[in-house]
This record gives structure tokens, sequence and C-alpha cells, in this order.
């Protein structure tokens, strides 16, 4: 049996404390939020000296709050469970992968700065920051920073975060006129990590797409942000031809790897369907079912 | 009232669902210690050192042992396995090093500090590969080892095991030189794991002063799995004792010593300290047992109005690096390739192959998912390329009453055609396709198969009636979650004559409970059923002997039912009232039955054709609807109708739930499972990759449908149900995929990925659609 082996224990009760602990123990320090990707990985890690730092004593890192102009203020330990019933006009981007985040149980525990923090281009809540053009809150021993979400990944499970800092919660601009959309696939139907994932974010004026954003899941080293799919968009009439050119330009520019969960000329299939699906849904209207492509 | 053919609530229902059921992972001991295991981490390696000092140092420890400690070989057929490695490893995640301590975790830490110290070896992992000359080998001298005489040793090779059968090389020969048309296939089937809810777990005792042992587990076949561990440990087995825990699912995976070759290694190095083993997910996934994954070419000769003349099978087996059941699945199992068909030329030969990965062994259906899907989805095709319908070209070639089977039986109770018209017509067979979304493909599909079940083969089994009328039934069928305790309880009241509510099934503990060949074969309800009626009669004469003489009537007129005991002239006496009077200072009435369908006239009258006989024969057909997001490749599976001949269902809900069980079972294994093996070392070895089905990818909707038949051996009519479910799904999904956009799937699992590879591969997928088939 492979059990989790002897590790520290902290809970903070404010920010500077939880700071001054990820300082003190360095590389063996680990956030605790939610704790749905870190304790399935404790069993494999075959360190004796990990310090957990539970941050969820901290008082204000919880909720939602939108400001009279627009925006949306999300703290890092909101639970998925409470992103899936999001009411905030424009973004249903966020919504959208909520609901296809794990299972209802993983959901009602796992917190969006966990699903941040762990870095993965998996991960299903980063693509729709992303697209989102939501900035991330950092709090670290130098005080306070604000990252754009396209910008806080450096690789693979490295969050460009320095000693000490931590994420405490996202910036949302305001989305006016925006439709969005999110979109994974999956081995199976039921919870499954993306084998590829698509985030749109379309700013319409009438029939035109002013602005575009999108930003693929599990086709790069980190969420990637697909500049020249948006380019296509921009500036398009909205339809299927634009739609179907996109999602070719996404494939194309979608980073895969092969891996035992997909080929990468498969995930580029993903990807293409994906992106015609997810900019028709968010273009004619978001969609009550859950569905995976 | 009769209680065969009622959908009786579980007896051991509530316990399940309401948490007090005891499985062998809540067996707790006093002074219990818990194990862990260091495992291999090279596929083939020569141990050069194993420094075990710091463990033995750490806190908590009281036994650290490696395989010096424990000089034994375990195996049902060749006893090839050292409970742990010693000279070397012959696969990734091969136990070397195992340890006892107080709690789980020091346990674990511990192991954390053995050093082994391995010399990389040559390693084999491809069947074709390690059977290449000058391949390298996985054991250097198989003769050396125990094994039984079916399985001879092949030195100087990695063949662990060959089987070979023909009608007549000559006629097969002459049949394929002069058939019309000759159609030839080859499958790929994966190694998958059985996913059963509970991992494997046992806990052992030895006793210091008799160094007898008694292990608590979850094993299928507890008299079979003692004679393994007493024959490994060079003791006799009066010294073995295994007390069956409740079972959190089976599926064959629990047909080998695997938690407790573990287990009871330790526990002679505990003082008397109970050992508890249990294993991880990842540790099931990775170092237990797997499906045998085979490779098999199915060749068939044919006329072109589709009547069968001759198949011919080259089957290769994995068997990984130990044996365990998988010659008799290579042997047995692959005798199955020639499918429910009369084919009067056959020749068949199945390899099973040593290689560097984790042992293979029984797996649901035995043999059967690998081989009735290659027959089945072969068979498609021989009837699409002939522009036959495929249901009509399988019942103008399928058994029927009466027929002999090519091992020289003459057939009994065949349902076949009558699953193959039901199953059909569920899925409207014929009908016009409906109409699907943009993108996608409707096709409907359908398979057969049969399942016979390891012949002769024993069960015993006692009831006492004790004095408060109740009837204990001593048994050692397993309840695997499958409801034999349930159905035991209602062939033991309907044989007895006592109410079902006065019937308790005993777990079986082989120091009390008479011998049973085990839960396996699907042969549990034939044989078991028929032991406990003979035992309930054998108890009820007794009963009416002794009521003759106490209440002076003629023996012969008596009767018992629902647990009222009445003569003929008129006497009726409530049973607990009637026992009161024929014993004042208590006492009981016991019955002993033993049943082996050994000399059987339904059996095979020529004891020279060397094919296996089968005292019952399983016949299943599913049908399947599909739907193929030609985009995606991603199969959604709209509905499986599962028509089963299973004899007399004696628990009409208990057979729907292990049919829809199994298909549910057989469609993960179609579209989705397979152990994923880079060099050896399974790649997804937890359950965020090694994924099965959830609810949203089952068949949105599963038909039972129930087919009975005789056979005029079986209790109450009952046959089996359990195995063959699982096979017949896959294929039936397969051709149902060809029907909807022209592509064989000759590998499992169809997932989306492999699906489009073979859309995007044809060349002209338009027209091999639409040309060749009405439904
Ligand atoms: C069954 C199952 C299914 C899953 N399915 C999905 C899925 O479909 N999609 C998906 O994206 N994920 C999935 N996950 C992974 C995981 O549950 C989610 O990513 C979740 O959002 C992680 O959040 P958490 O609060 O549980 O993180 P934790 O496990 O607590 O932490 C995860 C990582 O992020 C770091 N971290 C946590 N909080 C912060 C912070 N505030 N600042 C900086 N770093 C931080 C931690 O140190 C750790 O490295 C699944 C997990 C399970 C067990």
């Amino acid at each position: 049996m492979q059990r989790i082996r002897p590790f520290g224990y902290h809970e903070p009760s404010t920010l500077r404390e939880a700071a001054e602990l990820l300082l003190a123990y360095r590389e063996n320090a680990r956030i605790l939020a939610g704790g749905t990707d870190l304790l399935v990985l404790m069993r494999r890690l075959k360190v004796a000296n990990a310090v957990l730092i539970n941050i969820k004593r901290i008082p204000g890192l919880e909720g939602v709050t939108r400001h009279d102009d627009g925006r949306v203020e999300i703290g890092a330990l909101t639970t998925v469970n409470i992103l899936e019933s999001l009411p905030h006009p424009g973004c249903a981007v966020l919504r959208a992968a909520s609901r296809v985040l794990g299972t209802r149980s993983v959901r009602n525990r796992a917190t969006i700065g966990g699903n941040v923090g762990r870095a993965s281009p998996a991960s299903d809540l980063s693509s729709p920051l992303i697209t989102l053009n939501a900035e991330a809150c950092v709090y670290g021993p130098l005080g306070e920073r604000l990252v754009p979400m396209s910008r806080l990944f450096l690789g693979p499970g490295r969050p460009d975060l320095g000693v000490g800092e931590l994420i405490t919660g996202f910036r949302i601009p305001a989305q006016p006129e925006a439709r969005g959309w999110y979109l994974k696939a999956g081995r199976t139907c039921g919870s499954d990590c993306a084998q590829a994932g698509v985030a749109v974010q379309l700013h319409l004026d009438g029939y035109h797409i002013r602005e575009a954003r999108v930003s693929l899941t599990a086709v790069g080293p980190t969420p990637l942000p697909a500049p020249q799919t948006e380019a296509v968009l921009r500036g398009a009439l909205a339809g299927p031809e634009v739609f179907a050119q996109a999602a070719l330009v996404a494939a194309d520019e979608a980073r895969p790897l092969t891996d035992f969960r997909a080929s990468a000329d498969y995930r580029r299939v993903l990807i293409k369907t994906l992106t015609v699906a997810a900019l028709t849904t968010a273009y004619t209207g978001e969609c009550t079912c859950s569905h995976q492509a | 009232m009769s209680v065969i053919g009622k959908s009786i609530t579980r007896v051991d229902g509530v316990d399940r669902v309401t948490g007090r059921l005891q499985y062998a992972v809540d067996t707790v001991l006093p002074r219990m210690l818990h194990a862990a295991v260091v495992r291999s981490t090279k596929a083939h390696a020569r141990i050069q050192r194993v420094d075990v000092s710091g463990a033995r140092a750490m806190p908590g420890v009281h036994a650290v042992i490696t395989g010096q400690d424990v000089p034994c070989l375990i195996g049902g057929m060749i006893a090839d396995q050292p409970f742990l490695a010693t000279d070397k490893v012959r696969f990734v995640g091969e136990p070397v090093v195992a340890v006892a301590a107080e709690t789980e975790l020091q346990a674990q830490m511990a192991a954390d500090r053995v050093i082994v110290e391995y010399e990389d070896l040559p390693a084999v992992f491809d069947m074709e590969e390690a059977l290449a000359p000058g391949a390298p080998l996985v054991h250097e001298q198989p003769s050396s080892y125990r094994r039984i005489a079916k399985c001879q040793a092949h030195d100087g090779s990695n063949l662990c095991h060959l089987h070979e059968f023909t009608t007549g090389a000559e006629g097969v020969e002459r049949a394929f030189a002069q058939a019309e048309r000759v159609f030839e296939d080859t499958f790929a089937v994966p190694a998958v794991s059985h996913t059963a809810m509970e991992p494997f777990a046992a806990v052992a005792v030895c006793n210091p002063v008799s160094g007898e042992y008694t292990i608590w587990a979850a094993t299928d076949a507890p008299h079979r799995r003692l004679s393994e561990i007493a024959a490994a440990l060079g003791i006799g087995s009066e010294k073995i004792r295994i007390i069956v825990t409740a079972m959190g699912g089976g599926f064959g995976g629990r047909g080998a010593a695997i938690a407790e070759m573990l287990a009871v290694a330790l526990a002679k190095f505990t003082d008397g300290r109970p050992v508890k083993v249990v294993f991880s997910r990842e540790e099931v996934l990775a170092a237990s047992q797997t499906r045998v994954a085979a490779k098999l070419t199915v060749r068939t000769a044919v006329t072109t109005d589709g009547r069968i003349l001759a198949r011919a099978a080259d089957m290769l087996w994995d068997n990984g690096a130990y044996t365990s059941k998988s010659p008799e699945v290579a042997a047995r199992g692959g005798m199955t390739v020639v499918g429910p068909y009369r084919v009067p030329n056959i020749s068949i030969r199945s390899r099973l192959v040593y290689t560097n990965k984790q042992p293979s062994g029984a797996f649901r259906g035995f043999g059967t998912t690998q081989t009735s899907y290659a027959c089945e989805v072969h068979m498609e095709r021989i009837a699409v390329e002939l522009g036959l319908d495929p249901l009509e070209f399988r019942l103008k070639n399928g058994y029927v009453e009466g027929d002999s089977h090519f091992c020289g039986q003459r057939l009994t109770g065949v349902g076949l055609a009558e699953s193959l018209k039901r199953a059909a017509a569920s899925v409207g067979w014929g009908r016009q396709k409906p109409v699907v979304g943009p993108g996608k493909r409707y096709g409907r599909g359908i398979a057969c198969m049969i399942k016979g079940t390891n012949t002769p083969t024993v069960s015993s089994c006692i009831v006492r009636l004790v004095a408060d009328g109740r009837l204990h039934v001593l048994t050692s069928s397993v309840e695997i979650g499958a409801g034999q305790k349930t159905v035991m309880s209602q062939f033991a009241a309907e044989a007895s004559g006592v109410t079902i509510e006065s019937v308790r099934v005993s777990q079986p503990d082989t120091s009390v409970t008479p011998f049973d060949f085990g839960c396996t074969s699907s042969r549990s309800t034939f044989h078991m059923g028929n032991a406990i009626r003979l035992a309930c009669e054998d108890m009820r004469a007794r009963l009416f002997v002794t009521a003759a003489s106490v209440f002076g009537l003629p023996a012969e007129g008596f009767d018992l039912t629902d647990s009222v005991l009445s003569h003929a002239s008129g006497l009726t006496l409530g049973l607990r009232e009637a026992l009161k009077k024929m014993g004042a200072r208590g006492f009981e009435f016991m019955g002993q039955g033993t049943y082996t369908p050994a000399g059987s006239p339904l059996l095979k009258r020529d004891p020279g054709n060397t094919a296996d006989d089968s005292i019952f024969w399983l016949f299943v057909t599913h049908a399947a609807e599909v739907e193929v997001d030609m985009e995606t490749g991603r199969v959604r599976v709209l509905h499986i109708a599962a028509a089963h001949d299973l004899g007399r269902a004696i628990n009409p809900l208990n057979c729907i739930q292990q049919i829809e069980g199994s298909v549910v079972m057989g469609s993960s294994l179609a579209l989705l499972e397979e152990l994923k093996l880079d060099r050896g070392r399974v790649c997804n070895d937890s359950l965020l990759d090694y994924k099965i089905s959830s609810s949203e990818d089952m068949p949105e909707r599963i038909d039972p449908i129930i087919i009975e038949s005789d056979n005029p051996e079986a209790p109450w009519g009952a046959k089996g149900v359990g195995e063959p479910a699982a096979a017949a799904t896959a294929p039936a999904i397969a051709n149902a995929v060809h029907a909807a956009c022209g592509v064989w799937l000759r590998d499992m699992p169809f997932t989306p990925e492999r699906v489009l590879a073979a859309i995007m591969a044809q060349a002209t997928p338009e027209k091999t659609v639409d040309g060749h088939r009405s439904s």
C-alpha cells in the first residue's frame, strides 16, 4: 500500500504569515487549498519533508464580488461549484468550464486558486480566465502584484510565482456584449482531464466580431492563448464560415504532444471540432447541457 | 410456495448497502501488523544486492523479508512464481522485499529505506519477439518447475504453453484448398484490469507452535487456493485454513493467491502476530493480474452461399512473467474461437508466451472476451463480403438442439437461435435506419457466442436442520457479489421444504465448509445447486425416518413444505414443533450432497477427442445500436439488447442485474479499457488514467432478454449467467460501427482516436457504407 509519507502542516491566519511560512520552507512548502490535486499527488511523493500550508483559515479569500462597473473579483478559495452558477453576464466561458471540471464531489472542494496554481496545461479554468483578460492577484513578501493570466505560466507545473508568493484571487474586467463558451473532450463522457479544450470569448458588435479571445487547454506546455485564431475572428462577420476557418487555424496553432492520453494528431482534430462547437455555442447562446464534444 | 423463479431480494443486500459486510480490507485482529512491499522498478534484471538494514532499524518494524527467506514457488498450473523475487526480477512491480510493522505508515517508511541494486537484462514485451529464436529468456529452465501434466515445459523458449487441436489436418487443408472463399483477419485484444471495487487484501497469521496458517481473504476458490499455498510452502493442507471474507467484486481477478501470498510470507516471521496486506489501486493495476492480452488470427473457408467449411485459428496469448490460469485460458478458452457454429473442419493453435510483464490470468469469460470478439467481427466481415444478412448467416450456421459439438458432445438445451432472433428484433434489425444528427452515422450490429464450463468439477455441501427449524447450508460457494447466497438460499428452501427465511448460507471456511471447485466458470449455480439439492434430499430422508418412528406413521407419507411437516394420514405440524417432539434434548438432521458431472450421459462419448466437453453450454447474443461521430470518432452506444440462454432464471432480477452489469462491463472493455505499457511499465496505473465506463458512458438503453432452455441435469433448469455476458458486447458494438461507417475494428478498445484513424484510412467511405446492408 502506498501511503502519504509524514509531512509538516501549518494553518496561517493571515496572508503575511502564509508568505513567511512559504519563504521559510521554500521548495518543501506546498499550498493546500481544496487539496483535490495535492493530496492525490502526495501519495506518489516519496519525500518525507513536505510541509503543507493550509490557506483556508485566512479570511477574505473566498467569494465572488461584482462591482457596479461590471468588473468581477473572484477569491482564490472560491470553490468550483460556486462558479458553476456564476450569475454574471459575460462569464459564460467560466461557468461552462466549471461545469465540466471533475465530478460533483471534486467541484465541491476544488478551488479556482488551486486549479490555476497547479499550472497544469490541462487545468480547465485557466484558459477561460485568459479569454476573460483576467489578472491573477499575487501576494508575497514584497507585497501585492497583478499578473495577466496569459503571462502567469512558465511551463507545466510552473506558475510565475516567486518564493513566498501565492494567488489571492482573480480580477475580471467588465465584459459588455461578450459571449463565450468552453468545451473540452476527455476519454470518457464522464469526468476526465481534458485531452483538449477550447475557451472562446467573442465581443460582438451586432453581427460583427469586434474582438475575440481564444485559449486552448492541454495542447501545449501551458494553457495556450491562440492569437492567430483570434486574428481570423477579429473584425469578421460571425457565422459558420469564419468559425470553420478559425478552427483550422486553432488546430494549427495548438502545440500538442503525444502521450498515452491522446496523440498529438488526435488532439489537433479535437481542437478543430471543439473550436467550431465552442464558437457556435458562444454565438448562438448558452446551452444548459454540460455535454462535452 | 415455490421460491424458484422468484426475484427474492438479496439475502446480503441490506448488509452490503449499509456497510456492515466485512471485506478483507476490514479485517482487524488483535496485535495485527501491517505490510508494505518493495516492488521491482525493472522489467527484467538480476538482483545484485538487497540491503534491508536501514529498513530493519526503522521504528515499529517487526519483519523485513526477501526472497531468500521464503524460497517457495507458487502456481496452480505451473509453480513458477516466487513469493518474493530471488535472483532476478521479471516484471515491473514484482515484489522484492516485504515489511511488516505496527502501522501502515511505519511499514511504508521502512520500505522506502530498502536498497535494491539491479543489473539490467534484455527484456521481452512483444509476444512475437519473445518467440523469436535467440530472444532473452524470461525463465531459464521452465522444466524445473512443479506443474500439472497438461502443461508441458518448453525449455530454451518463452513458449509457456502450447495447445493444439484439429479435427484432422488433411480435412482442414482440403477444405481451405477447395473452398469458394477464404477469409482471414487478425485481432488484438489488450490486457485489462478487473477493476474490482475492493483492492486485493489478505490477513494471515501463523501459529508459531503448530506452524499452522489462518488466512482471511476474499478468494473465489478457497479450497483450491489452500492447495496451491500448501504445495508452495511444502506443508500439509491441514496446516492451512482460509476464511473467506465478503468480496468487493471478483470478475476472475481473485483466482490466484495475490495478496495472500505476501501475507503468508510475512506471517512466518512475526512470532504469531497477524499481518495484513492491502494493495493500493496502483498495485492492483500494475502488479496483480490482468486479462490475457491476445493476438488472434482467424481463417475461415466458406461457400459463397455462406456455409462454413473450415475454421483455422492461430492465437498468441500473453502470459506475462508468471503463470496463473492463462494456460487454461489459452487452451479451453481458445477453443471458443470457433463460435457457436457447426464447423466440420477445425484447426486451432494456441500459444501462451512468457513476457516481462505483469502476470495475466482468469477474467470474466475465461478467454471468450478475446475469442468472441475475433470470431464475431470476422463472421460479420464474411457475411458482409458474401452479401448475406449477418443475422441470417449466423442462424444458418449456428448450433441447434441436437447438433454435435466438435468435442463430440450432442448439444442439449440450445437457445442460440432464439437469442439471435430476439436480440435482433429488439434493435429493429432489418428496419430502416433512424435519422441522426449532422456528422453522425447510425449502425446496428449483432454478435453471439458460446461458453462452456470447466468439466468435470466437484461441489459438495452439507445442510443442517437444527432444532429451531433453521436450515444451515455449509457451502464453500463464494458470494462474489453476483447473488450466490440468495440463489443458494432459494435452492435450499425449495429442496428442503423450509421457508426461505429459515435458510442460512455460510461464509466459506475451509476448515468447516466442504470442498467446492470455486466460484468460477459460471459453475456455482449449476454445480452447487445440484449439491444442495442432493444434500437436502438426504436430510429429508433422515428427517422422515425419525418422524416415522416418533409419530408411528410410515416414512413414505411424509412431506415438508414451507416449514410444515405433514403426512398423508392427515398429520400437520409446524416444523419447529415437530422437531421439539422428535428430540426433547436437542439434536439436528444433517444431509450431505456431492455433485460432479463426471460420467453424465450428457457429456461426450468419445474420450479420444481431446476437445473439452461441458456439462452445459451457454449461448448469448448481443445486438447493438450505435452512433458514430464522423469528426471525432467517438462511438455512442445507444442500445444493447442482451439475450442470454441461461437455462432457467432461478432469480430473474438477479439474472437481469448480471446481464446489465456485464453489458456495462462489456461496453467499457469495448470502448475504453486498456493497460498502457511503456517498456513493461504500466503508464495508466491510476483510475484517473485507467478508464472504465462512467455512468455517462454506459449504453443509453439495455434490454436484458432471458432465454430459457432445457438441460436435464440442471438444478431446476438453471445453467449459469455470470461470465459470457461481457464477451458479446464488444463485437456487437464493432459490427454496429461497421454498419454505421464501414470500418472494421480489429483492435480493442474502440477509442475515438482509433475509430477516427480507421475512418480516415478508409479510401472511399461512402461506397462501402451504402453498398452492403439492409440494417
Ligand atoms: C477525480 C478528480 C477529477 C478532476 N478533474 C479535473 C478536471 O476535469 N479539470 C481540472 O482542471 N482539474 C481536475 N482535477 C484536478 C483538481 O481537482 C483541480 O485542478 C482543482 O481545481 C484543484 O484545486 P484545489 O483547491 O483542490 O487545489 P489543491 O490540491 O489544494 O492545490 C493544487 C496545487 O495548486 C497550488 N495552489 C493551491 N492554491 C494556490 C494559491 N492560492 N496560490 C498558488 N498556488 C496554489 C497547490 O500548492 C498545489 O500545487 C481533478 C481532480 C480529481 C481528484
